[in-house]
């Protein structure tokens, strides 16, 4: 997959996101990240994701993936100081 | 309002502080100089006193308090010589926390308003939240009565409150949902989303997928929609 179908799939998850429709932006992600396993920005709204489904275990396993790769993301130390007290 | 807490434990100095922080006025007292000196500047006043010293008690105007709680529970005589002393000193309202049943069974008997169990009601909550990946907090209003926030079920998605028809079909009434609405930083262009809280809702408002439900009902039946939530 080149870098262009990797943005455009990644640029449709988050619009479906702020859509509501969850499923379809989750088949996107998921799409990335068998590509890039390792693609932090898919890792991350992964969890913001289940985060809005209140999966919330999964959504606090994908944030902390993130910060293994980039321990100083601020949106993933944000969502997981939040789900830490929930 | 007016609050006197005795007994500066984890439990009496998260109280104080907490209603400090609500903007009452609070009169914190422990016989422990380090505790009372631990919170001296965030509420009204304090005293280092021997609550069970009833001369020195007497002198605190016990009577224009709203509440007094006494919040001393490991030392069972002195959590019940206080709370003598608090009722005879005139005060108006008077709550004090328990460690046991029998403990509880005393200072109901010296004619106290409120009886508090922190512990064991903090265990039945976390043991509620933590049973289920679908209840998120639940608070026990009477025996078999509680406010539990459940993730709204499948069933329930797209439908409106009405159309849910909840109370028949599970028993409970949604008084509040709180809905995470996503949204895009324009700058960014990163996802996000804020958290709204709709109360009161009318039967008209629609649930959505994600929406957590915040419902009134008896164990039983909130356990049936956490049931069907999973």
């Amino acid at each position: 997959m080149k870098d262009e179908e990797i943005k455009y799939y990644l640029e449709e998850a988050k619009f479906y996101i702020i859509s509501n429709r969850f499923k379809v932006a989750e088949k996107y992600l998921k799409r990335v990240l068998k590509e890039e396993p390792d693609n932090i920005e898919a890792l991350f709204h992964m969890g913001l994701l289940n985060e809005l489904l209140n999966r919330l275990q999964e959504a606090r396993e994908y944030y902390e993936k993130v910060l293994e790769l980039s321990p100083q993301h601020k949106g993933a130390l944000s969502h997981l100081s939040k789900l830490q007290i929930k | 309002m007016q609050f006197c807490v005795i007994g500066l434990g984890r439990f009496g100095e998260a109280l104080a502080l907490s209603l400090a922080n609500k903007g009452h006025e609070v009169l914190a007292i422990d016989i422990d100089d380090q505790r009372v000196q631990a919170i001296e500047d965030k509420v009204s006043q304090t005293f280092i006193l021997d609550s069970t010293n009833e001369k020195a008690m007497n002198s605190l105007g016990l009577s224009e308090f709203d509440w007094v709680i006494v919040a001393m529970s490991s030392d069972l005589e002195a959590s019940i010589l206080t709370t003598m002393i608090v009722k005879n000193a005139g005060a108006k309202r008077v709550c004090a926390k328990a460690a046991t049943d029998l403990h509880a069974k005393i200072l109901q008997k010296l004619g106290i308003d409120k009886v508090v169990f922190p512990e064991r009601e903090m265990g039945v909550r976390l043991a509620e939240i933590l049973s289920s990946p679908s209840i998120f907090q639940f608070l026990e209003l009477a025996e078999d009565y509680s406010i539990a926030e459940v993730a709204s079920p499948k069933e329930f998605w797209d439908k409106t409150i009405k159309e849910t028809d909840a109370r028949n079909t599970y028993g409970v009434n949604i008084i509040a949902i709180k809905r995470k609405d996503p949204y895009r930083d324009e700058k960014t262009g990163d996802v996000d989303y804020r958290e709204t809280l709709i109360m009161a809702p009318q039967s008209s408002v629609k649930i959505l997928e994600g929406d957590i439900l915040v419902v009134l009902g008896k164990n039983k039946d909130i356990a049936k929609l956490d049931k069907a939530a999973r």
